[in-house]
């Protein structure tokens, strides 16, 4: 990376300054501080030179917008394409859920191709698969997020908006595929669309097991859920995203940044060889994963792990799976989440200055898009005037600043490309440690990756604690114990009694029989998914569609499912 | 926190009665050792004998608790009655615990059914198994269950010390658990009347299998009973009718070749002998703690400089006469 | 030989609810306290009833993030107080509340609540333990 002279001169000014010190009186020198070690473990020098890269590659740090993608994927970026705004929001009722939209849009806010976000949360039964009039959803139906069971709840959000200008991702967790289905029966039989002209973002996060104890479904039958989400999307809606690379759910459970990306870089790897196994093509379907990952307030150590992250990508796919499409290779990060779990309730407004600083590393690192959290996050669900926040963050870094002027502006920073090396090192080596205790699956199964995330929040819980880690006006520079919020936002109750009659009223008003045939057909493709398995693969979804259109609710789909496919199971 | 008082005799008359809370109330004081303990199991006995002991016991991670609550969910629906008793381990440093296996078993046996389960804390007692578990299991046998589940953790001691405990011992195995070959050599599978190997979908299961077999063919036998080997995939419910069908064999093989007695006796016999070993123990706790006798002794070995060995000797033969009279004198 | 009494503490959330980092943390501290912890989720609240009963635990400790709160609470008191339960059993809820929502948990019967920026979990620890 460097000539000898280079090198020569850095050496030479090293050791004057070691000369000086030792010529001083012991008495004189400070003794050194000690050395810094960053979330994920690696030890920080007082300061970085040439010598730190000198046996660098060039060809790894490159330019932007060529492999392996180090500086970014775009020679051009946030100078003609402005960072995405990609928030979620979902409340209680529709009504409200499309008011925040066009309260999100009149400020300005918007993703790729002046297409508008709707990242939409659904309620937690609705993520579970249960329609709100199942037991276990009493008390919870509308609450953080929308319930959404059947074709008249996809009515009463999408009529009257133009679909095909939405770039639409139905946070559904268990209840990705019952819940996408019923989607495209709304496109196809409510609207009279094509499939092929959506934009969708279906939520592949079969994963969540490894850092919320309880799932839908266990480890494997998980990555073939995935695989027909996947494989659906790229036969019938070709402009949809349907693989997720989740870190930042990773990150909110424990996982320092390093084991975020590893895990999450892993869990691709399965699925991608999943899908390989019902034949679908490598280039295709990398192409379609979007990152998610988490962002916290650790500058630099973040754009190195986003910068790392992109790198190594490229070389995976490049290299174990023969990827060719620069389509594949571009980790395309869309969705970068600023760290929830890094608010702090007490002098709440300290959150904007947190989410600023992560918003900004998201942009030192060019990513593409962002969900900048609203500071009001650690307490309640976003209120109006927290948004508006958000919104600004975006524009005030992009239109009022200097940030956009210079893609990838920390490029050949000693200290960014050490850090981005030292980062990629760190994430393979928690790899190769699955590796050699007999691979990815069976460390999810058997709860290991459970309990590596788990010891590190932990750890991370104990240094708030004891005041090791400094959080500012909680642990230290306190000043009075703060006020709870007077309020939180809670849905209106008599949300959940309409969800229940609306969903009980949408079951009496259709062709008993044929919902029956249709259910029994989502039956049958499920046993073949689980017994004949690759080859029935693709078998399922398009069952599912069918269901949906006869008339078939998410939770009445879900449970067809599960009993057949099997329950998650506790790895804690 | 504790309000209610009641007597043991209340409690008992409550138990018998079906009350859940007063079982749950008799097991706190026979696990925690209380006091009360000879009262309680002296009115519980004549109601007790009935319920059959399954020990489950295997490996962590081989998925014996998802098992166990599949299994009591079918008994459930055969119109059993069932309770559970998962014990797991406790610090060695706080005494505390983290009893987390209920958590595997919820689902099946939910709030609808009339599984009971209760957690215990190994207290630290060799092999695992807390020392009041034989108790707990009596406590439920008056509360008229007519199967008691015991699943230990399952390290080494633990294994052989439900076998004293259980009437049917069910091994609980499972593919990728690491060398196999090492759990035949550790003889884990001798002391099961029934092997299951759990999570039979995985890689490698069939060969496990055949091996497993193989070994079941040699291994030691205790009586005529050839121990059997069943395939089960817990978490879908697959293999627990043909598990269940097996114990029953194995229930219906103890009864009719007397085992069933035997095997029985011989937890009488821990028993007794626990129960004999706690009193004795008490009555020198406070012999020591109080008797002048005692008191007088250790003086004379520490001021008249007497022999601490011929004194113990003496000691014993005053602490015997204590005895007699009931902790007197 | 009289065993010292253990504390028994049922810490539960509901099973919907993915935000359990600082609740698993909780078990942990009350673990180390010497504590015996039963961990469970619930998918409805008449199972916190029954694990309570039939563990015959000292302390309820029940954490919500985002759902669930004042429904799953109040029915948790009502099944307790049918139960006869209510007095032997003492009731600590955590989480994203308001304070006139604490007022309503206090008046129905919870013992204790605790909820953001409220002192820290040795705190709660503190609180199960007395």
């Amino acid at each position: 990376m460097f000539n000898d002279d280079t090198l020569k001169k850095k050496q030479l000014l090293d050791e004057q300054l070691m000369a000086a010190m030792a010529a001083m009186p012991a008495e004189a020198v400070p003794p050194p501080p000690p050395p810094a070690t960053n979330w994920s473990g690696i030890s920080l020098k007082h300061s970085y030179g040439p010598d730190d890269i000198k046996d660098m590659d060039f060809q790894d740090i490159g330019i932007p917008g060529n492999y392996p993608f180090t500086r970014g994927n775009y020679p051009f970026h946030y100078q003609v394409e402005p960072m995405l705004m990609n928030q979620g929001y979902g409340f209680a009722t529709t009504e409200e859920t499309r008011q925040r939209r066009q309260f999100l849009q009149d400020l300005g806010s918007r993703s790729q191709g002046g297409l508008v976000t709707a990242v939409m949360t659904l309620d937690l039964p609705t993520q579970r698969g249960l329609d709100p009039d199942h037991p276990a959803a009493a008390g919870k139906v509308g609450e953080c997020g929308c319930s959404f069971s059947t074709l008249d709840d996809f009515s009463e959000y999408f009529d009257g908006l133009d679909i095909t200008k939405l770039f639409t991702a139905l946070l559904a967790i268990d209840n990705a595929l019952p819940i996408n289905a019923l989607f495209a029966a709304y496109i196809l039989d409510r609207r009279k669309e094509n499939l092929a002209d959506m934009w969708n973002l279906p939520c592949n996060l079969f994963h969540h097991q490894q850092f919320w104890d309880a799932a839908g479904y266990p480890p494997k039958t998980a990555l073939k859920m995935s695989t027909e989400l996947i494989k659906w999307h790229i036969d019938n809606m070709p402009l949809a995203c349907p693989g997720a690379f989740d870190g930042y759910n990773l990150g909110e459970s424990g996982a320092p940044p390093a084991m975020e990306v590893a895990f999450a870089l892993a869990h691709t790897i399965a699925a991608v060889e999943e899908c390989q196994k019902v034949g679908l093509d490598p280039n295709i379907v990398v192409a379609k994963y979007l990152g998610h990952p988490h962002v916290t307030q650790n500058f630099f150590e973040e754009v190195a792990k986003l910068r790392a992250t992109r790198r190594l990508w490229a070389k995976t796919f490049a290299q174990r799976f023969g990827c060719t499409s620069p389509d594949a290779l571009r980790h395309k990060i869309v969705i970068a989440q600023t760290a929830g779990t890094e608010l702090t309730a007490q002098e709440i407004h300290n959150n904007i200055i947190r989410t600023t600083i992560m918003a900004m590393a998201g942009m030192m690192a060019d990513l593409e898009g962002m969900w900048v959290v609203s500071y009001d996050e650690a307490i309640s669900i976003p209120t109006e005037e927290a948004v508006k926040v958000c919104v600004r963050t975006y524009q005030i870094l992009q239109e009022e600043t200097d940030l956009p002027h210079v893609t990838d502006p920390l490029g050949g920073s000693y200290y960014v490309e050490w850090l981005t090396n030292q980062m990629e090192q760190e994430i393979v080596k928690i790899m190769n440690q699955m590796d050699e205790l007999g691979g990815y699956l069976k460390c999810w199964e058997s709860g290991w990756i459970r309990g590596q995330i788990e010891a590190e929040a932990a750890k991370r819980f104990t240094k708030i604690q004891t005041g090791e880690s400094v959080k500012v006006g909680v642990n230290k520079y306190r000043v009075e114990e703060i006020a709870p919020p007077a309020e939180i936002y809670r849905r209106p109750i008599e949300i959940e009694q309409k969800a229940i009659e609306r969903v009980k009223k949408y079951k009496e008003n259709r062709d008993h029989e044929k919902v029956k045939a249709a259910l029994e057909n989502v039956k049958l493709a499920a046993i073949k998914v689980d017994k004949e398995w690759p080859s029935s693969g693709g078998v399922l979804m398009p069952a599912l569609v069918e269901a949906a259109r006869a008339g078939a609710t998410a939770g009445e789909m879900s449970k067809v499912m599960q009993e057949n496919l099997g329950y998650g199971y506790f790895s804690g | 926190m504790k309000s209610e008082q009641k007597s043991s005799a209340d409690l008992v008359k409550e138990l018998l009665g079906g009350s859940v809370r007063a079982a749950a109330r008799l097991i706190t004081l026979v696990e925690q050792n209380d006091s009360k303990v000879p009262e309680i199991m002296r009115q519980i006995y004549p109601h007790s004998g009935n319920a059959y002991v399954i020990g489950f016991t295997g490996a962590p991670g081989a998925g014996k608790s998802t098992l166990v609550g599949k299994l009591a969910k079918l008994l459930d629906q055969k119109g059993k009655k069932v309770a559970i008793i998962a014990v797991d381990p406790s610090s060695p440093f706080t005494g505390g615990a983290l009893l987390g296996d209920r958590i595997r078993m919820m689902e099946d046996v939910g709030v609808k059914k009339n599984v009971f389960i209760r957690s215990l804390g190994s207290r630290g007692e060799m092999g695992g198994l807390s020392e009041a578990t034989y108790r707990v299991a009596n406590v439920l046998d008056a509360f008229g269950k007519e199967y008691i589940f015991v699943e230990t953790v399952g390290t080494g001691q633990a294994e052989v010390e439900v076998t004293k405990l259980a009437d049917s011992v069910v091994v609980v195995l499972s593919p990728g658990m690491g060398d196999e070959i090492q759990t035949l050599k550790a003889g884990t599978m001798e002391i099961g009347d029934i092997v299951v190997l759990n999570k039979a979908d995985q890689n490698g299961a069939d060969a496990i299998a055949s091996s497993l077999q193989t070994a079941l063919h040699w291994a030691v036998k205790h009586d005529t009973w050839t121990p059997t080997l069943v395939k089960t995939i817990a978490l879908k419910e697959e293999g627990i009718e043909e598990l269940w069908e097996k114990i029953e064999l194995h229930k219906d093989h103890l009864v009719n070749s007397g085992q069933l007695r035997i095997r029985r006796e011989k937890r009488i016999r821990i028993e007794i002998c626990k129960l004999m070993k706690d009193k004795i123990l008490r009555y020198l706790n406070k012999f020591t703690g109080e008797s002048p006798v005692f008191e007088q002794g250790i003086k004379e070995i520490s001021i008249e400089n007497k022999n601490p060995c011929q004194q113990s000797e003496v000691l014993l033969e005053s602490f015997l006469s204590y005895l007699k009279q009931g902790g007197q004198g | 030989m009289e065993t010292k009494t253990k504390k028994r503490v049922l810490v539960t959330k509901s099973d919907q609810d993915a935000h359990e980092v600082s609740v698993r943390y909780l078990t942990q501290l009350l673990r180390d306290k010497g504590m015996e912890v039963i961990f469970t989720r619930y998918a409805i609240i008449d199972e916190v009833v029954k694990t309570a009963m039939e563990e015959d635990v000292d302390v309820i400790a029940m954490s919500f993030y985002s759902s669930g709160l004042m429904y799953d609470t109040t029915r948790l008191m009502e099944l307790l107080k049918e139960q006869g339960l209510k007095d032997d059993i003492k009731v600590i809820i955590g989480g994203t509340i308001s304070d006139q929502e604490k007022k309503e948990l206090l008046q129905m019967g919870v013992d204790d609540v605790f909820m953001p920026g409220m002192g820290t979990l040795l705190d709660v620890v503190e609180c199960v333990n007395c």
